[in-house]
Parts: structure tokens; C-alpha cells; sequence
């Protein structure tokens, strides 16, 4: 059985009548409908097609017409607005903006995907930075941590790490802090399992865990008397260690692990939230090593300290001043120039992300301001079509307030849809956003659609809907019903006004388009212009891999040589690898170790000694990597331990230090503050090119090349090993590894990765913003160019008689064909002028993200500008056509 | 246009009164009873009656009543007032005299 009811009331929404005399008319309608679809049926008409045509001469107006005829039966007053019937009201205004986005499914569809596109885009946005950024991180009180960072006033380098014998000082001397700590990124390796492992860790005084106030999973933290001499080694394991090494096992407690040749007991596990300082940190073991006598410039440790209560950073940074001013006098030698800026360690860690961040959410909201003025278009185009309903509406007594508030329900309801949609599209935007973003933002990981994400995306979504529906509603109201109802029976056709309306849409949207589109150019070809630069070395099928040299089994410096000769020999025999290279720090890879030397001859300041990059490489590593030596000549075979003591620089330490001169010959000693490697004189014996061994984007740093025969420092435990292969270098993995294991079984290799992989890898962030601000650029280019099809199409129906008389009066189509795309180039030239003001305003804020490109890029500019204009003539061919096809006969008549 | 469409208004409105002069009827029923007795020629659908049903009823010239029967829904039956008839009765009067007129002038035939 047929509800004709329902159909009816659907097909004529409501009616502007009381509650009861409705019911009736409705009743009444549905019985003729009723009836009609039965005799059309008998006659043989089939079903679906009978009830489109009893239905049909039920549109829009109809309800209007029938309610207007009706009227004025008296109606009874409305009652006095109670809870429940507001309640009743809102029902039932949501149930009847429903069945209007029902009726007009492709406004509802595009208005939908526009808004769900900006939300969505959003939303995931705005996850990431709560995550990475506002999320306090796992600690008590994060704002009181504070971390050191040493800033030399000379040189601008910034160092997160400082020396014992600082630290000392600074906690005898320092009254503003509770307590504090000092912490050292670690590599152990862990031997006593299935296989050696290599895991990121730190090494932390016994006051850390009781500073931060951090809570373990279960067992017990690190505690003060656990870095005392004497007793057990303890470590506490991160939860994802525990969970990958260990499978959640809680019989972990207790049980001893081999770190350093050493038994540590495991004492505690933290829960999976807690990391510190960085994400890759997965075990705390205790420092147990005497650390007095470690000479003052040997910078390695971090320190951190929480403020006591009511003591803010700034008074703690005049007393640290002090005290630095105080180091500096008492040891010129070593402290001149180094002052202490402090910061929440939680700025430390998550500040570099910021800027990233800050450009990502900025060209997100972008594209969200374009999704508005779409939508907000769309908005204009349904008014103005619903312009004869309002009116009457208006004429039939409905209140301003009571249409605007329908057309505001209306409105919340798309922009629910649109959230809701949009939330979906953020949480597949937040796994792919996890799985390919880079891998050196903290706490990305943790990203996930959290109750803070929900709220800010039902925040934008409101705000969003709100914003786009502001003006249309605004225009809406102002039909007069008189004017409406002209409208309605045919008298005008011209809405006063939505030209000028659609004009701005256009001119905002293509500004804000303009805006976007430029930043996103110029990120790519400064993306371009990063990749094309040459690193400095040839990576060609070449695969390198790591190992970092501890005790027991490498405690000396010769341990470590011996390995790396070994290593080599063993590998050079594997058939299919053409040469193996050795290198203590692997370009674009590992960061560079700054090396204090005096150069012979020469008086420095103190303060002031030169500084340099130290790499400890094998005789052959220029030759394999491709490496020119410009001055002097390479290593040899024949630099051995016991060979006179030699170095090679690049050309940035030749430049800085030996300007105009040709360093080959000169003689200088290191400056470490111990006296053992001080002692020896090291001779210059050539220059090699410079490498980019800190990133494509930055200068190169002056840096020293040693043999590794020579390598004397035993802190240098890291080494690389490069090897060119024939064919594809992955092939090579498990052969290298056996080799490996032949040389030392329990020593583990990691970061097995080809060259080419280092360089990509040494540039993904920027890729990873590239991409994202390039793809939200591409949205908003589309959106965009539907907008000014949009409004164009829209002018143009509003001006078909217009139009029409102009032909009518002889214009020609191709006359009336230009002015329409005229109109829209116009426009777009406008919107883009605008546009590049606001590029202006953002270039500072934009060129710190640029490579090798001006902000003010004329070639990208120029281009992009040909762009957004090509893109506002295509987006107007349509309605052009439409226009230049128009019957001038046929649109006069229709009037 | 406009004189067009009280014109067609005015003859809607004699139609019905016509028809509901000789008993009560349903809207359905009138709608079918104009189409099958003017051979298709005058067209009411659902949107276009009723609004006419409403004016007249409004204007107290005719005056609708629901019966429910037993087994079938509701249905709202019109009826003729007596001022409703007085109007019919006029409207006729000039109807004809215009009928006349125009077949004097256009030799126009009405039936």
C-alpha cells in the first residue's frame, strides 16, 4: 500500500498553512493523486510512469498557490513558543532542509564535496599539529621543563648539548631550579637475544626519571641512587621495545640484557606514550661511567632542569647569563663566547616542526577560504532561484527571523553532511599523513582523530557553513515580497545586485587561488632546483650500511680500526662488488662532529680556535665515491698508524682558514682539551672538493678527512661502509650481511640503504610539504575554476534576455561569446592582481621554506598568473557557448 | 497575459459550479468530469483545482464536507451554496450574452 500521503507532503513541502487544516489538504490531494494513478494504471500506463504524472503538477509552487487560494481562513493564533515545540520546530525545519537537498541533489552533491574537501583537508591538518605540537607531551608539568641550549656568540652555532663540568657549575651556582639532569643519546647494542640488536637510547642521570615525574608502565623508573658506583646497571625499556623485543612479556622485569658487554637489569617499562627527548629513544639506561675530568668544550650531554614552582624561564635565563658570564671570564679557553638560551624542552624537541606546520595549516586554510566562496556561490545561485519561494513565504506572513533561521538550518544541515564527510576523508588523509610523512617529525605517529580533532572539525564545519551562508542569507532577506512576487508571476527576471555579488566571489576566490598557487610553485621549483643540485659524490649503484663499535668489544680506538679493516677485506672478496669504502660519518646521513685544531705558526684568541668536521675515511673512499682532489694529493696504502701523521681538507676548510694560501704542507694539532690527542702534529696533504655532506640546501661546512689507520679518538665509535655493486645494489643486502657476520657475529649492521635512497631521504620533509601544498594547491585550482564556472553560468541565465535583445539588436555570437569570457577574464585579472598583493605580504613568511628561489620569482609568477587567467577563460567557454547559442526569439517569447 | 488568466479563472470557477449544480462531488471527480465533457479540451491537474476549489470555498460559494465510508478513505464532497447558486446563475446570464456577442461579431457558434 502507496503512503500518498507521505508523496505528497514530500513533492510539496510545507505548506503555509495551520497544523490541522494542512493534514486536510493533504489528505485531501493525496486521495485525487491516489485516484488519478489508479485510472492512469487501468488505462495500461505503466506504474512508475503513472506516478510521475499524477505527481508531477505538484511543484514548487504549488504549495504557495494552494495556501495562498486558501487563505485567510482564519488561522489561530500560534501558540507561545514552548521547549518542546521549539524542539518540534527544529525537527522538523532539519526534516524539511533534508527533502530540499533531496529535491536538488547536485547543488547538494557539489556543495557536499566542496565542503568536505576543505574540512577534510583540515581536519587531517590540523591532527597532525595537535599531535606533533599542542598535545602536552607525557610528563608532569611539561611548561617548568627546561632544556639548555649552548649558543657560541662567535660562530651563531647553536648546540643542543653541553659539558659535565658545565653542568656541574651550573648546578652548584643555580638557585632557580628544583632539580635537574643531564641525558645522552645512545646507541646500544644488545647482545643476549635471538640476534644482535642496534637500539636508539639514552643514557641519563639517576634524577631524570624524578624530574620529569614520569610514571612507569609498571615496575620502577631509573632513581638518584641508580647512577652511584657500585651496585647493578639498570635500563628501562620503552614500550614499543618491549613490545617488539619482548611481546609484552611482564617476566621482562628482572632479567638482564647484554649492553656494552655489560649485564643491565631491567628494571621498569614505560608506558607508549612516554618519549624523551625524541621519538626514535626506546631504553634509559643509567650513566654509570665517572664522568669527572670530561674537558669543558666536549659538549655531548644534554642537560635539562625543572624550574621551581613560580620561577619563570626569563628569571631562571638572567641567573644562567650570570653564570655563563662568569664561566666565560674563569675559562676563556674554552667557554669564551658561549652563552645558554633556555626553552621548555617541549619547544626544543617539537619547535623545528613548527614553521612546516605553520605553512601546511596556512595553505590548508587557504583552500578552506576557496571551498567557502564555492559553496557560498552555490548558496547564492539556490537564493536567488529560491527567491519567489521566500518571497512568498514573506507575503504569507512568515517572519524575517523565522525564514532566516530555515535557511540557516538549511545550512547547518549541508555543512553537517560536509563535516561528517570531511571527517571521513581526514581520517584516511591521517594514515597516509602517518605512513609516508617523514620519519623526523616527533610524535607524528600518534597522530589520530582524537576528541580535540572532532571538535575543531565540527568548529570549521559551522564556521565554514556559517561563513558561506552569511551573504546569500543576507541578500535573501533583503527581497522585498512585493519584488519577489513580481518575480514570481514573470514580471522581472533580472535579480539587482547578484551581479555585483557574483563578481566579488569570483575576484575573492581567485585571489585566495592566486595565493595558494603561487606558494605551491614556488615550493616545487625550489624543490627542483634542491634535487638538481649535485651532492658532490657519485651514488650510483652503490648500497651503504652501518655499524656503531662499542665496548667491550671496541673500547679502543684500535678495536675499531681492526674491525673496519676486517670489514673491508671480507667484503672486497663478495663477487659482484666492484670496491668498498669506509667513511666514520656518511654525508647526508650522519650529522658531522665539530673537531677544535690550532693551526702551526699561527696565534689564535682564545675562544676562538678553528673548527672543523672530522671523517675518518679508507684510502680508497674518494676515488670509489668520485671525490676530485683539487690540491696535494689522496690517501694510500701506505697511510698507516705507523706512517707519518696526515689529513686532507675539503676546499670550505681551505677557503676559511687558509685564504689565498695553499694549505698543502701546513701543519696543525687538535684542540679537544685531552692531552693524548693533542700532542701529535698532523700534516695537510691535499684538498679535496667539497662535499654536501649536511643537506643539498646548505653550504658545505669546512671538514678534515683523516685515514682511518689514523683515527685515534675513541669516541668515534660510528662508522659507514659504501659499496659499488654491479646491477641493482639491493640485491646485495643478504650477502653483505654474511659477510658481516663473518668479521663479528654479535656486532648488528643497520641502515642498509642504497645512496640514492640517503639523497631522497636527506630532502623528504620538503618533498612531504612540497607534495601536500602542491596537491592542496591542485583543490584549490579546481574548486576554483568550478566557482567561476558557476558564476558565469549563473549570469549568464539571469542575462539570457538581455542577451536575447542584444542579438535581437545584432550582435553577433562571437560578440556575445566574448563578452562572457571578457567578463570572467576581467574578473580573474582583478582576483589576480589581489592575489599577488597577498603573495607579497606572505613572501617573508614563505622564503625561509625556498631554495635557491625568490619569493618574488618572476618566471613563477608569470607563469602562474598565465595559469589562474587560462584557467578563468576555460572555466567561462561553457556559459560562453551557452550564450552565443541562445535563441534570442525563443528568450524573448519565454518572457 | 494577465486578462488571460482571469479569464481562464472566471470559466474555471463557472465550470465547477456547473457541475456541483447537479450534485455533490469530489475533486477528482470534477477534474475528470471537466476533461471527459469538454473532450479534452480543459485540462484541470491537481495543482490548478484545488487553489480554484479553496477561492470558491473561501468566497462562500461552495462548501466542502468529508464522508467517510466504511472501508475507504475519507473524501472531501462539494457542494453548491445558495449563494454559490445565485453566482452560477448570473455568470451564466453574462456568459451567454457574451457568447452571443461574439458569434454576432466573430460568427463564433456555441453550442
Amino acid at each position: 500500500m502507496r503512503d500518498w500521503k507521505r508523496l505528497v507532503r514530500d513533492r510539496l513541502g510545507p505548506l503555509p498553512v495551520d497544523g490541522a487544516r494542512a493534514v486536510d489538504i493533504v489528505d485531501e490531494l493525496a486521495q485525487h493523486v491516489a485516484d488519478h494513478h489508479a485510472e492512469l494504471v487501468a488505462a495500461g500506463v505503466d506504474d512508475a510512469t503513472a506516478l510521475h504524472r499524477a505527481l508531477a503538477p505538484l511543484a514548487e509552487r504549488a504549495a504557495v498557490e494552494i495556501a495562498r487560494a486558501d487563505r485567510p481562513r482564519p488561522v489561530s493564533p500560534a501558540p507561545p513558543a514552548t521547549a518542546g515545540s521549539r524542539l518540534g520546530g527544529l525537527a522538523r525545519d532539519v526534516r524539511y532542509a533534508l527533502r530540499l537537498l533531496r529535491r536538488a541533489p547536485g547543488f547538494a552533491a557539489a556543495a557536499i564535496v566542496t565542503l568536505a574537501l576543505g574540512v577534510g583537508a583540515n581536519a587531517a591538518i590540523f591532527s597532525v599539529v595537535h599531535a606533533v605540537v599542542l598535545r602536552p607531551p607525557a610528563y608532569r608539568e611539561p611548561s617548568h621543563v627546561v632544556a639548555f641550549l649552548n649558543i657560541h656568540s662567535g660562530t651563531r652555532a647553536q648546540i643542543g648539548s653541553s659539558s659535565v663540568p658545565d653542568f656541574e657549575d651550573w648546578r652548584k651556582q643555580l638557585t632557580s631550579f628544583d632539580s635537574m639532569a643531564l641525558l645522552s643519546g645512545w646507541t646500544f647494542n644488545v647482545t643476549g637475544l635471538d640476534l644482535p640488536e642496534r637500539i636508539f637510547g639514552a643514557r641519563v642521570s639517576g634524577s631524570f626519571f624524578p624530574l620529569l615525574g614520569a610514571q612507569p608502565l609498571f615496575g620502577r623508573a631509573i632513581e638518584p641512587a641508580d647512577d652511584r658506583p657500585g651496585g647493578d646497571e639498570v635500563v628501562v625499556l620503552g614500550y614499543r621495545v618491549w613490545q617488539r623485543l619482548f611481546a609484552g612479556d611482564r617476566g621482562v622485569l628482572g632479567r638482564a640484557l647484554m649492553m656494552e658487554g655489560r649485564p643491565h637489569i631491567v628494571i621498569g617499562v614505560m608506558p607508549s606514550g612516554f618519549r624523551f627527548p625524541t621519538d626514535d629513544i626506546e631504553m634509559w639506561a643509567a650513566i654509570k661511567d665517572n664522568m669527572t675530568g670530561m674537558p669543558r668544550n666536549s659538549r655531548f650531554m644534554t642537560a635539562v632542569g625543572r624550574l621551581k614552582p613560580g620561577v619563570t624561564i626569563a628569571a631562571a635565563q638572567a641567573e644562567v647569563d650570570a653564570v655563563s658570564a662568569q664561566l666565560d671570564a674563569a675559562y676563556p679557553d674554552t667557554n669564551h663566547g658561549w652563552r645558554v638560551r633556555l626553552t621548555t624542552a617541549h619547544e626544543a624537541i617539537v619547535g623545528d616542526t613548527k614553521p612546516a606546520l605553520l605553512l601546511l595549516a596556512g595553505a590548508v586554510g587557504l583552500l578552506l577560504l576557496i571551498a567557502c566562496t564555492n559553496v557560498s556561490n552555490l548558496l547564492f545561485a539556490r537564493a536567488t532561484s529560491r527567491r519567489r519561494e521566500t518571497a512568498l513565504r514573506l507575503a504569507l506572513g512568515a517572519g524575517r527571523m523565522r525564514v532566516l533561521a530555515q535557511w540557516l538550518i538549511e545550512n547547518l544541515v549541508l555543512s553537517t553532511i560536509g563535516g561528517l564527510c570531511g571527517l571521513a576523508l581526514a581520517w584516511s588523509a591521517i594514515r597516509l599523513l602517518v605512513r609516508f610523512g617523514p620519519s623526523d617529525v616527533p610524535r607524528l605517529d600518534e597522530t589520530a582523530l582524537d576528541l580535540p580533532v572532532l571538535g575543531f572539525t565540527f568548529a570549521v564545519a559551522s564556521i565554514a557553513g556559517a561563513l558561506a551562508a552569511l551573504a546569500p542569507a543576507a541578500r535573501a532577506l533583503r527581497v522585498s515580497s512585493q519584488g519577489g512576487l513580481r518575480d514570481a508571476v514573470g514580471y522581472t527576471t533580472v535579480a539587482p545586485g547578484r551581479g555585483r555579488a557574483g563578481a566579488f566571489v569570483i575576484v575573492v576566490e581567485v585571489a585566495v587561488t592566486m595565493t595558494l598557487a603561487v606558494g605551491a610553485a614556488l615550493l616545487l621549483k625550489s624543490f627542483a632546483r634542491l634535487t638538481s643540485v649535485a651532492p658532490g659524490f657519485d651514488p650510483s649503484r652503490a648500497i651503504s650500511f652501518k655499524v656503531f663499535l662499542t665496548p667491550p668489544r671496541y673500547r679502543s680506538a684500535a678495536d675499531g680500526r681492526q674491525y673496519i679493516r676486517r670489514a673491508l677485506d671480507q667484503l672486497g672478496t663478495l663477487p659482484g662488488v666492484e670496491a668498498v669504502a669506509s667513511v666514520s660519518q656518511l654525508p647526508l646521513s650522519d650529522p658531522g662532529s665539530g673537531q677544535q685544531f690550532t693551526i702551526e705558526g699561527r696565534d689564535v684568541e682564545p675562544g676562538n680556535k678553528p673548527m672543523a668536521g672530522y671523517r675518518a675515511i679508507s684510502a680508497n673512499y674518494f676515488e670509489m665515491l668520485g671525490i676530485p682532489i683539487v690540491r696535494g694529493r689522496a690517501f694510500t696504502e701506505q697511510d698507516r698508524q705507523d706512517t707519518p701523521l696526515v689529513l686532507i681538507l675539503n676546499e670550505a676548510a681551505a677557503r676559511k682558514y687558509w685564504p689565498n694560501q695553499d694549505p698543502v704542507g701546513q701543519r696543525i694539532r687538535w684542540a679537544t682539551g685531552v692531552p693524548v690527542f693533542d700532542a701529535s702534529v698532523y700534516s695537510i696533504v691535499g684538498v679535496a672538493k667539497d662535499v654536501k655532506s649536511n643537506g643539498l640546501d646548505r653550504p658545505e661546512a669546512p671538514s678534515i678527512y683523516a685515514p682511518y689507520t689514523q683515527r685515534v679518538f675513541t669516541w668515534l665509535r660510528w662508522n659507514s661502509f659504501v659499496a659499488r655493486t654491479h646491477g641493482e645494489p639491493a640485491g646485495y643486502a643478504r650477502a653483505i650481511r654474511e659477510q658481516l657476520t663473518k668479521v663479528d657475529p654479535l656486532q648488528p649492521v643497520y641502515q642498509m640503504e642504497s645512496l640514492d635512497d640517503v639523497i631522497a631521504e636527506s630532502v623528504a620533509a620538503r618533498r612531504f610539504q612540497t607534495s601536500l601544498v602542491d596537491l592542496f594547491a591542485a583543490l584549490g585550482l579546481t574548486l576554483c575554476s568550478v566557482g567561476v564556472y558557476g558564476t558565469i553560468n549563473h549570469w549568464v541565465g539571469e542575462r539570457a534576455r538581455e542577451i536575447g535583445v542584444r542579438m535581437a539588436l545584432g550582435a553577433s555570437r562571437a560578440g556575445i561569446a566574448r563578452m562572457v569570457v571578457g567578463r570572467a577574464i576581467a574578473l580573474t585579472a582583478i582576483g589576480i592582481a589581489i592575489g599577488l598583493v597577498l603573495c607579497a605580504s606572505l613572501a617573508r613568511a614563505l622564503s625561509t621554506f625556498l631554495f635557491a628561489v625568490q619569493p618574488f620569482d618572476p618566471g613563477t609568477l608569470a607563469l602562474v598568473t598565465l595559469l589562474v587567467l587560462g584557467i578563468g577563460g576555460a572555466a567561462a567557454y561553457l556559459p560562453a557557448r551557452r550564450a552565443a547559442r541562445l535563441d534570442p526569439l525563443a528568450v524573448i517569447r519565454n518572457e | 497575459m494577465s486578462d488571460d488568466r482571469e479569464l481562464r479563472k472566471g470559466s474555471a470557477e463557472v465550470l465547477i459550479l456547473a457541475l456541483l449544480e447537479q450534485r455533490d462531488r469530489h475533486g477528482y471527480e470534477i477534474a475528470k468530469l471537466i476533461d471527459q465533457r469538454s473532450g479534452g479540451a480543459l485540462k484541470f491537474h491537481v495543482a490548478s483545482l484545488y487553489p480554484t476549489l479553496y477561492r470558491l470555498e473561501r468566497r462562500g460559494l461552495i462548501q466542502g464536507r468529508w464522508v467517510e465510508k466504511a472501508g475507504a478513505r475519507r473524501r472531501r464532497f462539494y457542494r453548491i451554496t445558495a449563494e454559490g447558486q445565485t453566482v452560477l446563475d448570473a455568470q451564466r446570464r453574462s456568459w451567454s450574452a457574451f457568447f452571443a456577442a461574439l458569434n454576432r461579431v466573430a460568427r463564433i457558434r456555441h453550442a
